[in-house]
């Protein structure tokens, strides 16, 4: 089922949906760092600290986005211009992935899932193209997580293709929902709930910044603007994977349409983030950090999980 | 054994009995009689180089040796004249040596031959050649400055480990430190690694240097260095201060009022106490796990304030003099120490139980930096890290000092011999000292708090040895006249434990360095006794800039 553009509907229809996109990408750039600062001040709290206040994150931002973007001198070209690209990457995956509104842009998830990596992508290569070893070794750290964690999140895709019989999984339908019921759909929504976990850079995953180990890793070469470019696209983009696992479990078409549903939607899908983002953060303060190859490790095992739901969504589990 | 019946067992003709568990030996051939010594196996503890030409014209080695079961020293004195001071080295025999050599090379300009590394060790590249700080002819406040005679940059200094990898191989220099999360404090450590893996590992300390040994010969008098001494460590400086006591008060043979060991050691279990619950804190920060460290930190305040009560100091307590305490301890205080003790032991296990479950944690730890038992004993390990590894010893229990002569001093062991061994032994020694301190305050006599004494004797010998929260701390005393020391060499325990660091990172993963270099506790300060000077502006300079010059 698909909608959109490509089904020919209203003209009118189709700037709601661009201007829904639009907002959603506007709200998302100050939602998430505001996610950000919650989880700052849930670990706090578990440690029994005051910690910061909720809009710290935003403050920090404010602060970096106010300096000059600094880049270490001996870098290759791509360093200066990964932080641009990655913030690009993450605002049109905003843009395209419903959030707060029902931006129905007829978003692919194979097209989202791509979006998304891409935003680690270019985060990964900036890194990777700085002279500071360990700048080096925090984007190598985040390659293999990230290529370790989209086999997974592919194998998820392809259980939900294979349950509903097409390659065209609209986020947005109202149609695609991951049947409570079906044990295929219960572990494809458990490895989406893990790699939405693992792409926040929650521990024990936290492997490519590891700033005890690393002093910052994928980070360190980038200071003031840049940084905060990288930073402010990095959460975007975790939130946006709990967007997407919200997207795929909520029955929307209960809230109806209309005003009423639109509010409704708004105030669901905030609470519903925001409670997968504060279940996260807990999880965060209890576990150490893996080694690299713990993580890929576990991250087998999911996979494992990911196969296994495939081969019961085509039986028809 | 006492010091006369090992004189007897061995047959040593030039060996005399400074006290009843130190003996000297006067070595016509230093090598041939450690060799000889070798067969007794004992540990290598320090070495003190001195420069005797004031006395006799001569500049001596005293290596220092210990007999653990026997609860005996053995000072291996050598000696060598003027203009070129030379001695053999037993580095070939004793590798601890290997660093004292050196460090009495650069301080005082003994040659030792056939050194194995016979590079700089603890004065910077820059420093000019033939200038030796620790000789009594330079004047403490000397500052050198001639750029005609900077010494070869390019002389490596590294202290490396490698693995047999072959020529060719793709690898990459990591640098860790001098400042690095990882590292409070300023060291150095080169990691070559193959991906992730550590090939080679280098290791480059001293940047802290600060003239303490200088400064105490040339200005205080005896009772001036206890306060010094507490400064060597920002943690465990009291430890510092009770060995350097302890080797005065041998060599002047005071005997401390027993009220005054009792308090003595109530304040070095305190001490062992805080500076495990910041490791443990440390290591948990370097693990990932926050909360943890959160949580050892919290109770370690429960700790500082108790040193505030007792001392009214959280830190460098200002309590030691030569032959007593300055403070009591009075029944109200004492009831507060017990009642705190009760509830960080309760936290604390809940803590290292729940640890203990967690799997991410004891799989980092578990078979990572491995020092075996043979390593350790050969490097000279000292304290729980020595002991993580099996090497079964304690000053505590081997040299009973102060109040430990009272008490039985359980010492836990382990043959893990990796990271979570050092985790572990950490974890049973911090019960053990919450145990030690309930008997100490429970058992303490009444009585006075410091000895009578008159005047010093000189050119006494001292050993003050103290088991320090890292391990041995010993501090080699000659006394001098005026009310002075003549010369004074504290040797802290990371200066053993740290060059057993890059045996245990090669062949580990990058991500593995920071936990195993933390696991030694290593604390740089207490070892680092120099600043950087550039001789060419005569600045001093920053510690990278120096870097950049090598």
């Amino acid at each position: 089922m698909s909608t959109g553009v490509t089904d020919g509907v209203a003209v009118e229809q189709m700037i709601y949906t661009w201007v829904f996109a639009l907002v959603n990408a506007l709200v998302l750039l100050v939602y998430a760092p505001l996610l950000d600062g919650i989880g700052r001040k849930i670990r706090a709290r578990i440690q029994r600290r005051r910690g910061p206040s909720i809009l710290q994150t935003i403050y920090d931002l404010r602060k970096l986005y106010c300096m000059p973007g600094i880049i270490d001198g001996y870098s290759g070209r791509y360093a200066r211009y990964a932080p641009a690209l990655t913030m690009a990457l993450a605002i049109m995956a905003g843009l395209i992935i419903p959030s707060f509104l029902p931006a129905d842009t007829g978003c692919d998830l194979i097209v989202a899932a791509y979006l998304l990596v891409a935003v680690s992508i270019a985060l990964t290569y900036g890194s990777l193209s700085m002279s500071i070893p360990y700048s080096v070794v925090g984007g190598c750290r985040e390659a293999s997580l990230m290529m370790a964690s989209e086999l997974c999140f592919a194998g998820a895709i392809a259980s939900i293709a294979a349950a509903y019989g097409t390659l065209y999984i609209a986020v947005a339908s109202p149609i695609i929902r991951l049947d409570p019921f079906k044990p295929s759909m219960i572990i494809a929504a458990a490895v989406l709930a893990i790699i939405a976990y693992v792409e926040g850079l929650n521990l024990p995953f936290e492997i490519s910044e590891a700033e005890p180990e690393l002093a910052g890793g994928a980070l360190i070469g980038y200071g003031g603007r840049t940084l905060a470019l990288l930073m402010h696209s990095s959460m975007i983009k975790e939130t946006l994977f709990i967007a997407l696992l919200v997207d795929l479990l909520f029955p929307w078409s209960i809230l109806g349409t209309g005003p009423v549903g639109l509010v409704l939607r708004i105030a669901v899908f905030t609470v519903l983030t925001t409670f997968i983002y504060m279940v996260m953060r807990m999880l965060d303060t209890v576990y150490g950090r893996y080694t690299p190859r713990q993580a890929i490790r576990a991250l087998k095992r999911v996979g494992l999980a990911s196969i296994i739901a495939v081969i019961l969504a085509s039986i028809g589990w | 054994m006492r010091c006369d019946e090992f004189i007897a067992k061995t047959g040593l003709v030039d060996a005399e009995c400074v006290d009843d568990s130190t003996v000297l030996v006067r070595a016509k051939n230093v090598l041939e009689t450690a060799e000889k010594l070798a067969e007794y196996g004992p540990r290598y503890s320090t070495g003190v180089g001195i420069d005797y030409r004031p006395i006799n014209r001569s500049y001596l080695m005293h290596h220092v040796l210990a007999l653990d079961k026997d609860g005996l020293f053995i000072v291996l004195e050598a000696s060598t004249g003027d203009p070129e001071p030379s001695i053999k080295s037993i580095t070939p025999v004793y590798p601890a040596a290997n660093w004292h050599e050196r460090e009495a090379m650069d301080m005082l300009g003994i040659r030792f031959e056939n050194h194995p590394e016979p590079y700089r060790l603890i004065l910077p590249d820059d420093w000019p050649e033939g200038v030796y700080p620790l000789r009594k002819d330079y004047p403490y406040d000397e500052k050198p400055y001639d750029p005609r005679s900077i010494a070869d940059r390019a002389a490596p200094r590294y202290f490396s480990a490698k693995t047999g990898v072959g020529e060719k191989r793709v690898a990459a220099e990591i640098p860790l430190g001098p400042y690095h999360p990882a590292l409070h404090e300023p060291e150095y450590y080169e990691l070559i690694v193959e991906g992730e893996r550590i090939v080679e590992a280098r290791y480059r300390g001293f940047y802290v240097h600060r003239g303490m040994e200088k400064l105490a010969e040339s200005r205080l008098t005896y009772n001036q260095i206890p306060f010094l001494a507490e400064r060597i460590c920002g943690i465990c400086g009291y430890t510092h201060a009770t060995a350097y006591c302890q080797a005065v008060e041998k060599a002047a043979d005071i005997r401390v009022p027993v009220r005054a060991e009792y308090i003595r050691s109530i304040l070095l279990e305190i001490e062992r106490l805080h500076s495990h619950l910041l490791w443990f804190g440390v290591a948990f920060h370097l693990l990932g796990f926050d909360t943890g460290f959160m949580i050892t930190w919290r109770l370690r305040e429960k700790i500082m304030d108790l040193a505030e009560l007792l001392t009214g100091n959280r830190k460098t307590y200002g309590l030691n003099l030569v032959g007593g305490v300055r403070r009591d301890i009075d029944e109200a205080k004492a009831r507060a120490v017990l009642e705190a003790l009760d509830y960080i032991e309760g936290k604390f296990k809940a803590l290292i139980k729940q640890v203990k479950d967690m799997g991410e944690i004891i799989a980092r730890t578990k078979n990572i930096g491995i020092l075996t038992r043979d390593e350790a004993r050969k490097l000279g390990a000292v304290g729980p890290h020595a002991r993580a590894s099996g090497v079964d010893i304690d000053v505590r229990r081997d040299y009973p000092y102060a109040a430990y002569k009272y008490v039985d001093v359980n010492v836990p062991v382990m043959d893990g011999c990796d990271v979570l061994s050092r985790i572990l032994v950490r974890y049973e020694e911090t019960l053990e000292s919450i145990r030690l301190l309930r008997v100490f305050i429970r058992e303490i006599p009444a009585g006075g708090l410091m000895a009578e004494y008159g005047d010093i004797p000189e050119l006494r010998i001292g050993i003050g040895v103290t088991e320090a929260p890292r391990g041995e701390d010993i501090h080699y005393v000659v006394t001098g006249r005026e009310n002075k020391i003549y010369r004074w060499r504290p040797r802290a325990p990371s200066y053993m434990n740290l060059a057993t660091v890059p045996y245990m990172l090669v062949g580990e993963k990058l991500a593995n360095a920071p936990i195993i270099i933390a696991s030694i506790d290593p604390c740089f300060s207490c070892t680092d006794h120099v600043i950087v000077i550039d001789v060419g502006s005569g600045r001093k300079m920053s510690l990278m800039k120096a870097l950049r010059m090598i």
